[in-house]
């Protein structure tokens, strides 16, 4: 499956559908599409990784460039759909208690309303 | 059509004329013989009109002239339309635009000069666009050597800053303290990010570190001589591996770039002790194995990678160490590697393949397992940078 990247949005939550392998070749293309995003002020981001069958460290190097881009107080990331395999390669790397890994889109999404609830 | 160019330069001067008495068959004749599409008419040295093929087409045969007695003065086109010789081509060229014109007559006061056809014309824009495009290509071509030059500098440059860096990170290391050592550092490109270096830091304690920055090509590279450079300085001051790898972490992180970072494992081993104290950081787990049980004792805890988190706090394991242990370290470029059929290779079968070399007694365990990444992966290109380095912990 050729690398592709979704958008879809749900209020101020944008959520990108990922397809393919999420590695050397295809990570700056997410990077470039999460700096877009940033730019253009969108902070609360989920990444959809159901359709992603392989994450190599690069790949796994553009979630944590994603994680540092945006601000923490006003969106942050999420990720969901990860497979037991995708989730191996951020335990191997320890990253999972530095990304906010996340059931479902729902769970996601609310998780953003309950943080502006907090801010509020 | 680049301006500038004037009618007296393109010009025909050799025009082919006759009178208004001429006949009309006679003039047919002088155009065949001339191989020219039209005849200026002309009273003295004056042109008083053109006769053309069309001329005889449209008005002689159409009218059902007498073919014998029409004369190009009775079917010529009278209105003539001239330029300059001074004129420009651009000029011309609007005027043959009209569409109502082939040729034109270039006079010069009352004078005729010479004539230019629309061919000529098309011939003059054939010439200067081929001119155009043969300066073009000569730049492009110039460009062309220039990339080339500039792309045989920066290969031989990444060649020796390659070669630089291969003697930088990964010395020979064979046995120090009773440890022996082989390895295997091979990069995809000319430069690399994978690391490792073995050092002894007194009578009594050897460090082993292997790090692998994320990626590979040159940032990688400045990276990995960035984290050498630290290593070498902060291995000296602690033998306590998480303070080491805290402090390197302090300092790489405002260095790094975004979205690269350095997973790896840093080991320190008391020789008379046989205990090493480590820290693991986001590497794939090192392999100990007990030669004579042929079992895995297990490297805990994990931290995460240097470059992720500016407060992270390190956290190291003790484990002891015994003849006939080997310790196996490794990058994830040989565990990510995929064959023809897109399977990954994994950690499992890649642990599987160093036990089977152990319990078959093999020697030159690390290039053996190198070469069967390699192997396994087929046609497929290794997209990574590979580090294998077997530690033994002799008897």
């Amino acid at each position: 499956m050729s690398f592709q990247i979704v958008e879809r949005n749900r209020g101020d939550v944008v959520i990108l559908d990922v397809h393919g392998k999420l590695d050397v070749q295809s990570s700056p293309l997410l990077k470039v599409r999460l700096e877009s995003l940033v730019n253009f002020g969108h902070q609360k981001i989920v990444i959809n990784l159901t359709d992603v069958d392989f994450i190599d460290s690069t790949g796994a190097g553009s979630l944590m460039y994603a994680q540092k881009i945006i601000n923490p107080v006003t969106g942050g990331l999420r990720l969901i759909g990860l497979s037991p395999q995708n989730t191996n390669v951020f335990s191997v790397l320890n990253l999972t208690d530095v990304l906010s890994i996340m059931k479902n889109e729902e769970t996601a999404v609310s998780s953003f309303h309950r943080n502006d609830a907090t801010m509020h | 059509m680049p301006a500038g160019i004037s009618i007296r330069e393109i010009m025909r001067t050799d025009v082919i004329s006759a009178s208004e008495k001429t006949k009309a068959w006679e003039a047919v004749q002088l155009m065949y013989d001339n191989n020219v599409g039209s005849v200026v008419v002309i009273k003295g040295k004056k042109p008083v009109g053109i006769f053309t093929g069309r001329d005889l087409v449209f008005k002689a045969l159409k009218n059902k002239m007498n073919m014998d007695e029409v004369t190009v003065g009775d079917v010529m086109t009278k209105d003539i339309v001239s330029v300059s010789p001074n004129d420009t081509v651009e000029d011309a060229q609007s005027i043959f635009e009209s569409g109502e014109f082939r040729h034109l007559l270039v006079v010069n006061g009352n004078s005729l000069q010479g004539i230019i056809s629309i061919k000529d014309l098309l011939k003059i824009r054939e010439r200067v666009l081929q001119k155009k495009v043969d300066e073009k290509t000569e730049e492009i071509l110039k460009v062309r050597d220039d990339l080339e030059k500039s792309l045989v500098t920066l290969n031989r440059e990444m060649k020796y800053a390659g070669l630089f860096q291969k003697q930088l990170v990964a010395k020979k290391i064979t046995r120090i303290n009773g440890l022996k050592f082989s390895n295997v550092y091979e990069q995809t490109d000319q430069i690399g990010g994978d690391f490792f270096e073995v050092i002894k830091i007194d009578k009594e304690h050897v460090g082993i570190f292997v790090a692998d920055v994320m990626g590979h090509g040159i940032v990688s590279a400045m990276i990995a001589i960035e984290l050498k450079m630290n290593f070498d300085q902060q291995s000296r001051n602690s033998l306590n591996t998480a303070e080491v790898i805290e402090k390197m972490n302090r300092n790489l992180i405002h260095l790094m770039p975004e979205s690269y970072f350095v997973a790896g494992f840093y080991g320190i081993v008391n020789t008379r002790t046989g205990n090493m104290n480590f820290t693991q950081f986001g590497l794939p787990k090192p392999t100990l194995l007990n030669c004579d049980t042929m079992r895995l004792i297990p490297i805990r805890p994990g931290n995460m990678p240097i470059g992720i988190r500016e407060e992270t706090k390190f956290v190291s394991g003790n484990v002891k160490i015994r003849a006939g242990y080997k310790l196996l370290l490794f990058t994830d470029g040989c565990t990510e590697q995929k064959n023809n059929a897109g399977k990954l290779l994994s950690e499992k079968r890649f642990i599987g393949w160093f036990k089977e070399m152990i319990m078959k007694g093999e020697n030159n365990t690390a290039k053996k397992l190198y070469k069967k990444v390699t192997d396994y992966s087929e046609d497929q290109p290794i997209n990574d940078d590979i580090a294998i380095l077997l530690c033994e912990f002799q008897k």
